[in-house]
């Protein structure tokens, strides 16, 4: 049998806490193949972090495991690199240098000339050679997450983790970097796994959406194929009715067997539920026990 | 009233205010050596040390001046006991002129830099004990948790108790002939103990506060220890370090005038000592100019230490 890129198989996570153990997570089975595109979602509290951390290997599994290629992940490594929630600059180096770091740690092979080439060439694949100079804190919210998705895809990874990328950005900003994150990686086909509280973002970049039921001791609800054709653009994808039939698809099961969100009331109109939805980012308090 | 005149005038009315408070509150305390030094005292005090600077400045000429005439005599000398060896075919080994050191008394300037020097000194020492176990106390719980109780015992004590401990350690290991002053190892010592809790617990604090982000990355990225502490836990944990060691610097400068007192260090405390056993009416007017020398010289330090504590403190706002 061919191995899997991924495989989660009975994934469990139990905190500690003062008040008796927690079960955040329990009994994740799923297998990622090779230059999978995954997406996540869930309500907030429902472990989606948790997974990505133990794929990561910044969380470890209380019962069962993931492997990467058949191999148990026991820490982490730049074969799985992550770009963060909140984009982890290094907020006392320009763009280039947060880049240029990753390479030089991760980009071995390459000799100090290579190496700075590079950097350029991951910051001109994100747009921001204008930008190379500027510290973290000159620069806009959607510049710092090309910042943060260039130093991730120069290491090169086996698998990209994507911990709800887009959030903290404003709806035009995170639309355009959709789009050039599908262009890259259509290039270069990486496995990806990407969490994200938005129905569209999911459906326009991955191959498969992983529904998680709510937490506590929250597993895989339900897994939906994404039916459409590569490479994608986006004004073809709105007007293909199965863009709109998936679309209603998950928006009902997240809000329809997952009845308890607390806005679920206004899902009747799918459009309105889908905004109230995508514009609501708490943050993960499991993430920070 | 616009801001900038804000900023002068009020200072300017406090300062005169205070002024006026001190002369009358002088006036009114009659001690052993005569009337409590009034604001008028202390700045014929100043006036004074300037004199004596410029005319130590001039003594200090004059001695070099001699000293050139001598050396050109004694050059002419033995050029003549030259040419008479050569006559009778005897062999000449020239010497070379050296002139004695001056033996005048170090001026108030002069006294002043002896002060700066050795609270650098002391603080430099402070500073390379302080950094790097900060880091380490820092980066490792189980060394914080042990270390703690040793700091927080040995923070709050006194210049003035480690003084003849220091006295008598620094005496067994420096030798007469050694290049370095024993009042000025001591005294640098002991503002080195007494300055280095602050810098220590700000570095241990900083390195303890270190975003989990950050971290998190230099995890995924799984990079060297050495880059982890260099690039990483270091430049996040500045800010910190560098109001520890503006505080250092603080109390360091403090320490000081105590300690050149008792270890009779030639700067700005073994003055005010030594105008305090000299016991002259003018005294008290020298010792006041050099508490007032002592309060600015302070806020210039600190002023400096506010300045690069700014500087690297990168706006902490998440990258």
């Amino acid at each position: 049998m061919k191995q899997s890129m991924l495989e989660f198989s009975d994934a469990t996570k139990i905190f500690e806490t003062k008040n008796g153990p927690f079960v955040a997570v329990e009994g994740v089975n799923l297998r990622i193949e090779e230059g999978e595109f995954v997406s996540v979602m869930g309500h907030s509290g429902c472990g989606k972090s948790t997974l990505l951390n133990m794929v990561a290997g910044l969380s470890t599994c209380s019962r069962g495991g993931v492997s990467l290629r058949g191999r148990e992940i026991t820490e982490p490594g730049p074969e799985r690199m992550v770009v963060f929630q909140n984009y982890s600059l290094l907020p006392w180096m320009n763009v280039q240098q947060n880049i240029h770091l990753a390479i030089k740690t991760c980009r071995k092979d390459l000799n100090r000339k290579e190496q700075k080439e590079e950097t350029m060439r991951y910051i001109e694949m994100v747009g921001l050679s204008h930008a190379a100079h500027r510290m973290p804190k000159e620069i806009s919210g959607g510049m710092k997450q090309r910042a943060s998705i260039a130093r991730a895809l120069a290491v090169q990874p086996k698998v990209l983790l994507l911990d709800e990328p887009f959030g903290a950005l404003d709806a035009l900003t995170r639309e355009e970097l959709q789009d050039e994150l599908l262009e890259i990686w259509e290039e270069n086909r990486a496995t990806v796994l990407m969490i994200t509280h938005d129905v569209d973002e999911a459906i326009v970049l991955s191959d498969r959406i992983v529904l998680m039921t709510n937490g506590p001791a929250a597993g895989i609800g339900d897994i939906f194929d994404v039916p459409l054709q590569r490479p994608r653009d986006r004004e073809s994808l709105l007007e293909d009715p199965a863009f709109y039939t998936l679309r209603n698809q998950v928006i009902s099961y997240l809000y329809g067997k997952q009845g308890d969100y607390h806005e679920g009331d206004e899902a009747e109109n799918t459009l309105i539920g889908a905004e109230a939805y995508t514009s609501s980012h708490p943050k993960e308090e499991l993430q920070q026990a | 009233m616009n801001p900038l005149a804000r900023k002068i005038v009020f200072p300017i009315v406090s300062i005169l205010l205070f002024l006026m408070l001190w002369s009358a509150f002088a006036a009114s305390i009659e001690t052993s050596l005569g009337d409590f030094p009034s604001p008028k005292s202390t700045w014929s005090a100043f006036v004074d040390l300037k004199d004596e600077y410029l005319g130590e400045k001039q003594n200090r000429k004059d001695y070099e001046q001699r000293m050139v005439e001598k050396e050109t005599t004694f050059y002419e000398v033995q050029e003549r006991r030259r040419i008479k060896y050569e006559e009778r075919g005897r062999e000449f080994t020239p010497k070379t002129f050296t002139a004695p050191p001056y033996a005048g008394k170090p001026t108030y300037p002069e006294q002043i830099f002896r002060s700066l020097k050795t609270v650098f000194f002391g603080f430099l020492i402070a500073t390379v004990i302080a950094v790097p176990l900060g880091i380490f106390c820092g980066m490792n719980e189980f060394i914080r948790i042990s270390m703690n109780p040793i700091i927080q015992i040995l923070k709050p004590v006194s210049p003035l108790a480690w003084l003849p401990l220091v006295t008598l350690v620094v005496s067994a290991k420096i030798s007469q002939d050694s290049s370095m002053e024993k009042s000025f190892v001591i005294s640098a010592v002991v503002v080195a103990l007494c300055s280095l809790w602050p810098t220590l617990i700000n570095t241990a604090l900083g390195v303890a506060s270190v975003s989990e982000d950050h971290l998190n990355v230099a995890r995924v990225l799984n990079v060297p220890q050495r880059v982890r502490i260099f690039k990483i836990i270091l430049p996040s944990a500045l800010p910190y370090i560098f109001t520890g060691l503006r505080i250092s610097l603080g109390i360091g400068w403090m320490v000081l005038i105590a300690a050149e007192m008792l270890a009779q260090n030639p700067g700005l405390g073994k003055f005010v000592w030594d105008m305090f056993q000299n016991g002259s009416s003018q005294t008290l007017g020298m010792i006041m100019a050099a508490v007032i020398t002592i309060g600015g010289i302070g806020y210039m330090l600190d002023r400096g230490m506010q300045m690069l504590e700014n500087f690297f403190a990168y706006e902490k706002s998440k990258g």
